[in-house]
């Protein structure tokens, strides 16, 4: 096998190896990471209600 | 093409590959070219996002305390650092809320709200100290944080600064 041959396997592989990476992280990380990127989106106001709401009720309990 | 000629090839593809590559990617200093309205509002998300990380460490805090004091669950500690930690989270949801709109009006009032709620905070976190209870680094950020506002400052209508709350 030379050289071109070995490069073009890695270059078919790399897309797989980037999708598997980031499957992985977004497996380590669970549902945070889910979370983040819903916050990313959302506005300052209804981000800070929906992270403080469990912490206040306990609270006023 | 002979195998020679054909290694002489590939090594000045990936040559040129990275002197491209290389040009492309190396690090310079982002432009500095910022609205001054759009530096502030930054600058007020990230207090506002700090106060909120402050806000969950000490709120966490209060909870725990109260719930594993010594001689079991303390109800006036947890009545102490809640109150003032509720009216902190009012205010940090309307200073979020201005944030998100920023307009000129969202500015001028964004100085005293967020003043109020670094009060309550600091409240909470008189309480929480004199129950020897240990609170992270991001608590005392939060306040030298403020410091670094530099939109409209909160002054009362009779041109005093405000005491930080009414």
């Amino acid at each position: 096998m030379d050289f071109m041959a070995v490069l073009q396997l890695v270059l078919n592989a790399a897309p797989n190896l980037i999708a598997d990476v980031k499957a992985l992280i977004a497996t380590i990380e669970g549902q945070p990471q889910a979370n983040a990127n819903a916050n990313a989106n959302m506005p300052l106001a209804q981000q800070i209600t929906t992270d403080t709401e469990a912490l206040e009720q306990k609270l006023q309990s | 093409m002979r195998p020679l000629m054909r290694i002489a090839a590939i090594a000045a593809a990936a040559t040129l590959g990275f002197a491209v590559i290389g040009s492309t990617m190396h690090c310079s200093p982002a432009s500095t070219a910022t609205n001054s309205t759009d530096q502030a509002r930054a600058v007020a998300r990230g207090v506002v996002e700090t106060a909120e990380s402050a806000w969950l460490a000490m709120a966490n805090a209060c909870v725990d305390y109260a719930e594993n004091a010594d001689g079991g669950p303390n109800e006036a500690t947890l009545q102490t650092c809640a109150q003032p930690l509720t009216t902190a989270r009012d205010g940090l949801i309307l200073a979020g809320s201005l944030v998100d709109t920023w307009g000129a009006a969202d500015q001028k009032q964004f100085a005293c709200v967020i003043q109020d709620v670094l009060v309550d905070m600091a409240d909470a976190q008189t309480t929480l100290k004199d129950a020897k209870v240990s609170l992270p680094q991001v608590v005392a950020d939060v306040f030298e944080l403020s410091s670094l506002l530099n939109g409209p400052t909160c002054v009362t209508t009779d041109g005093g600064v405000d005491g930080g709350k009414g």
